[in-house]
């Protein structure tokens, strides 16, 4: 189904009766992350799911975006279907636009849940200096030949191994920059609604390190921990997620 | 000797990748197959750029992700230019250019920019034989509203509808409403200038209304509201023909969704035939005789009344509980030529493109008999006038 959204044709979905349920999905994502958990919540909630601009069947943004804009465009998505959101849920980056929508109040969800969220900037960790350090050196020693020929693919490969989205988010790289610099930590201070965030054990996108650390930072927060899972958690275990979210939301 | 046949397709169109798959499955493979043609592959970028190269007679060559750029170009490819002198030549510019004259002109391009008629002007203008409708009644068959309003003249029955513009919408929308509100529900939205189902969404919530109004918008601005069949019989007729027509076989397509659309168009199931299922229809439809009867004879007669030429396909609703035909619309460029049809109805793909290309020529041949121009002394008329306003 689709909607406009400041002239933005958006893909979404609206499945079940209940309370309001609204998904964002992750990065490089879409609506589809959800599935699994779909038929099972659906029974007793109403699902809400959108491809946000620029990914699954949503066209691209005109310009550059920031968190900013992926936050007023949540809100103004909510204020055309004219609901009333029970919970918001948040996947990855979906998480992100999440922590800073309720903690400004722009949206206003009775819940939060938050699934291996991003939201707390790694920019300070001995393994971002590190890639730092690396990028720049690399960039400079790339400007003579013969390493000028390898410049792009040398490039490419230190994005893969720092596991970097930059390089596949297409036109996307500069939102992603806007995106990923923003350190939500002084924002997720601010939350005091229940909220709930589910990791990982395994998590290697967005270690449980951090879950603990956006636990500590969330006055009213409990985290659940799934083991034997990664960053994808509610697609490797979704009856137990599923599990988790009906118990706190219902 | 071999006839140069240019087959063009891609364009700046929604339906851009169907009709790469329409001029590959069976346009090309049909027309190298037959040998009796040099097939030249002419490819429209989103961004207008034509591109001609050996290479695009395969569809593999559009399945490389890196063919095409962000910008919309081919960054491997040189752009060509096109010649109207005597015919269309096809030029490859450089140090020493590279000519091809072409005999015939194959347009696999759907939607806006090629099947609206634009392509058509370009190719009368060329004057060049081409497959498919011309110019006109393209143009008329693109426009959803004006086929309606043509067909219901000649009292060709249509299924009740409004039609407005963004701009009606913009400054009127209290007073559209209300008279979409008067239509019996649910309702379809469409959009007035696309095809293969693109945007058209089923309403049936008074609430969701203005927001798929705006979501057709988007994609147009002249949008439709026609009323929904509830118990609904859908078929579809091709035609191939100039003035001695023939009919295929009274297809009915076995949907899966509400409502036949883009994805049980073209990506229901495996790579065979773009994505076709073997159960994507039931051909011949199963329907009552004196249905069948109807649907042949409205088809022939919308065939006619629009002025197709070539291969068209009619598009039928029957209200299975009261009978009625009703023709919904024409398609002038059938997605993949509608060749399981015409397997079905004992044509195959190869006798179905070198038929069409008979087609084009005689339809050509009997358009150069027509007298464009006549001697006049109007300009040496002009002239005294003017002298004499002069003075």
């Amino acid at each position: 189904m689709k909607i406009i959204i400041k002239n933005i044709a958006i893909e979404y979905s609206d499945e079940g009766e209940g309370p309001v349920i609204l998904f964002l999905h992750g990065w490089k994502d879409n609506l589809h992350s959800f599935d699994s958990l779909v038929p099972i919540l659906s029974q007793q909630c109403k699902i809400i799911r959108i491809d946000l601009p620029g990914f699954g069947n949503s066209e691209l943004p005109q310009t550059t975006w920031n968190l900013d804009n992926y936050v007023q465009f949540v809100k103004d998505f909510i204020d055309k279907l004219n609901i009333q959101v029970d919970a918001l849920i948040g996947h990855s980056f979906g998480g992100r636009i999440a922590i800073k929508a309720v903690a400004l109040n722009i949206i206003k969800p009775k819940k939060l849940i938050l699934i291996a969220s991003a939201g707390i900037a790694k920019t300070r960790t001995i393994r971002n200096c590190f890639f730092y350090i690396f990028a720049k050196a690399g960039k400079m020693i790339t400007l003579f030949p013969p390493f000028i020929f390898w410049r792009k693919q040398l490039r490419k490969k230190l994005y893969n191994i720092a596991k970097s989205d930059y390089f596949l988010s297409g036109k996307l790289k500069n939102t992603f920059l806007n995106v990923i610099k923003e350190d939500l930590t002084s924002f997720a201070n601010k939350i005091i609604i229940p909220t709930l965030l589910i990791w990982g054990d395994q998590d290697k996108t967005i270690p449980l390190e951090e879950g603990r650390s956006l636990s500590k930072l969330i006055c009213n927060s409990k985290l659940e921990i799934i083991i034997n899972t990664e960053h994808f958690v509610h697609q490797e275990n979704p009856q137990k997620v599923a599990e988790i979210i009906q118990k706190f939301i219902l | 000797m071999k006839k140069n046949i240019a087959v063009i397709f891609g364009g700046q169109s929604v339906e851009h990748d169907v009709s790469i798959i329409t001029a590959h499955i069976p346009i090309i493979q049909s027309l190298l197959a037959s040998g009796q043609f040099n097939v030249q592959p002419i490819y429209i970028s989103k961004d207008g750029s034509w591109y001609s190269d050996q290479a695009m007679n395969n569809l593999n060559f559009f399945k490389q992700t890196n063919f095409i750029g962000a910008n919309g170009i081919c960054p491997k490819q040189k752009k060509i230019q096109i010649l109207f002198d005597q015919g269309l030549k096809l030029v490859w510019p450089g140090f020493r250019p590279k000519v091809v004259k072409i005999d015939v002109v194959f347009p696999a391009m759907h939607g806006t920019f090629g099947e609206d008629g634009s392509l058509m002007g370009l190719l009368r203008m060329a004057n060049v034989p081409f497959i498919g409708c011309d110019l006109f009644a393209s143009t008329i068959a693109m426009d959803k509203v004006l086929t309606k309003q043509i067909l219901s003249k000649e009292n060709i029955p249509v299924v009740p509808y409004i039609w407005f513009t963004k701009f009606d919408w913009e400054t009127n929308k209290n007073t559209l409403k209300e008279k979409a509100l008067k239509l019996k529900w649910p309702v379809f939205i469409k959009p007035v200038h696309l095809g293969s189902s693109i945007a058209i969404t089923k309403v049936k919530q008074q609430s969701d209304l203005e927001n798929m109004i705006e979501v057709a918008l988007h994609y147009d601005d002249k949008i439709l509201i026609e009323e929904s069949i509830e118990n609904l019989i859908e078929v579809t007729l091709p035609i191939i023909g100039n003035d001695i027509l023939q009919t295929g076989e009274i297809e009915r397509p076995l949907n899966k969704t509400e409502f036949f659309n883009f994805n049980d168009k073209y990506l229901s199931g495996g790579k065979k035939y773009g994505g076709m299922k073997n159960r994507y229809s039931e051909i011949p439809a199963n329907i009552k005789n004196e249905l069948a009867e109807q649907v042949k004879s409205l088809g022939l007669k919308s065939y006619r009344v629009l002025g197709c030429s070539g291969i068209s396909r009619v598009d039928f609703l029957i209200n299975n509980d009261s009978q009625n035909v009703f023709v919904n619309e024409i398609n002038t460029l059938p997605g993949s030529l509608y060749c399981h049809n015409w397997r079905k109805a004992g044509i195959s793909n190869v006798e179905l493109v070198v038929k069409l290309v008979a087609l084009a020529e005689e339809r050509f041949k009997a358009r150069q008999k027509i007298t464009y121009i006549f001697d006049s002394d109007v300009l040496n008329f002009t002239t005294i006038q003017v002298h004499e306003h002069n003075a």
